[in-house]
């Protein structure tokens, strides 16, 4: 029976049960890099990362649900808060206040210090899991058999990623909004990217195989079919004439 | 709360000044606007615009499609979320400076504007004096016709006033007091 994902040579992770966990890291770096959208925000997305320049001191927030430019934006910063004269935790919001219901330097509240720092940590922690699921995926590329095979399941499984990450990530976004607006949205969206990513990862590279599979079985039938005509055009009169293609030398499994 | 107030410190006490050697740095403090929104209030805008307009040439951080000049970011500044092209508006025209607040990209309550200010009848300052200014937090350098800086502080709650000339500093502040400007204000709680 045909392999149908090599997922060893695929770069997946297996663990010590034989388990597939390789669509996790990929997942997680997806919720950390990608734009998770916001239904019904007029383009707001969950971000980890702000949108804009800024000075090269950086930013003191972590956390931001912005449009593409950054000029709308609820963000949660930590520092100097103007509206209670002390370094808090706080939301820093323009141009959204009417979606979220927290005005300007509105404070985060007690849980903000762990989503404050949990995005942190979670970015950069992000990053590290998707550079680790690049650099599998191109060594599974690079010592492949068949390597264009290969990268078309690599790519499949990241396109997957892709879109599971938005998809069910704005599914969550929308109910954590429900839930708590700001805080939720933001977890929910990553949360929901998180699973969205890992599963579509894991989804796409099935899905591809699947369709490579097809699509080379499709190609071996039409090579048999072609082979089996020649054979009975080219056979000798009064000779042996095959009458099913099981006669038919097999063409071979493409590989 | 006056539309200005003048402050001799940051309500931020984290807040890192400008520290060129001959500039000095005041701070421009506002009202918290009250709709919840973040930034300068209108009325504020309007009265730094026509005080700004008044008595320097304001060159500024722009969308790159709705500047009439344009610099190819290096490396350094698109790491820090810079566009690819940055847009500068230079400009003596209130309305056209009022623009500041609310540049797509450049966002002054997060910290991304820079405002230069010039003498009238200063020459264009070149390309790599403006990225060189972008390059520090607070700027290290500045270009050498620039008389003045004015840059946003925490969140954008407030702005910091540089200054190197005198005489602007004072044609400045006395357009801000015309416009009804307080001084010796502090952080509003």
């Amino acid at each position: 029976m045909d392999t149908l994902v090599e997922w060893e040579a695929a770069g997946a992770i297996i663990d010590a049960g034989g388990e597939i966990t390789g669509s996790v890291p990929v997942g997680a770096g997806m919720a950390a890099m990608v734009r998770i959208p916001v239904p019904g925000t007029k383009g707001l997305a969950v971000e980890l990362t702000p949108r804009g320049w800024r000075p090269r001191g950086g930013t003191t927030s972590t956390l931001f649900i912005q449009d593409a430019t950054g000029r709308r934006h609820l963000r949660l910063d930590y520092g100097h808060n103007v509206a209670t004269g002390r370094v808090d935790f706080h939301w820093n919001q323009k141009g959204v206040a009417q979606q979220f219901g927290l005005g300007n330097h509105a404070p985060a509240g007690p849980g903000g210090g762990a989503l404050y720092h949990g995005a942190r940590y979670f970015r950069h922690a992000g990053r590290l899991l998707m550079v680790v699921g690049v650099a599998a995926d191109t060594y599974s590329v690079v010592v492949s058999d068949r390597p264009f095979r290969q990268l078309a399941i690599v790519t499949g499984g990241w396109a997957g990623a892709w879109a599971g990450c938005k998809v069910v990530g704005a599914a969550g976004a929308a109910g954590g909004t429900l839930v708590k607006p700001g805080g939720g949205t933001a977890v929910g969206g990553l949360l929901g990217c998180l699973v969205g990513g890992a599963s579509g990862y894991w989804a796409g590279k099935v899905l591809t195989t699947e369709a490579i599979e097809l699509g080379e079985e499709v190609v071996r039938r039409i090579v048999e079919e072609i082979s089996a005509r020649e054979y009975r055009d080219n056979a000798p009169l009064g000779g042996p004439r095959p009458n099913s293609g099981s006669a038919v030398p097999s063409a071979g499994r493409a590989q | 709360m006056k539309a200005v107030t003048l402050a001799e410190h940051a309500p931020d006490p984290g807040w890192r000044p400008l520290g060129l050697p001959g500039w000095r740095c005041d701070h421009l403090l506002w009202p918290r606007r009250a709709d919840g929104e973040a930034g300068p209030p209108a009325a504020t805008v309007a009265a730094l615009a026509a005080a700004l307009g008044g008595v320097a040439e304001t060159l500024f951080l722009a969308e790159a499609t709705q500047a009439p000049r344009r610099l190819a970011a290096p490396w350094s500044l698109r790491r820090q979320g810079a566009p690819a092209a940055i847009g500068l508006v230079r400009t003596r025209d209130p309305a056209l400076i009022a623009t500041l607040f609310d540049q797509p990209g450049f966002d002054w309550t997060q910290r991304g504007q820079m405002v230069w200010l010039f003498p009238p009848d200063a020459p264009p300052c070149a390309d790599a004096e403006i990225l060189a200014t972008l390059a520090e937090d607070p700027p290290a350098v500045l270009p050498a016709a620039c008389t003045g800086l004015l840059r946003p502080g925490t969140d954008g709650d407030f702005a910091e006033l540089a200054t190197r000339d005198a005489a602007l500093r004072a044609s400045l502040l006395a357009a801000l007091a015309q416009g009804g400007m307080r001084r010796g204000g502090t952080a509003e709680r």
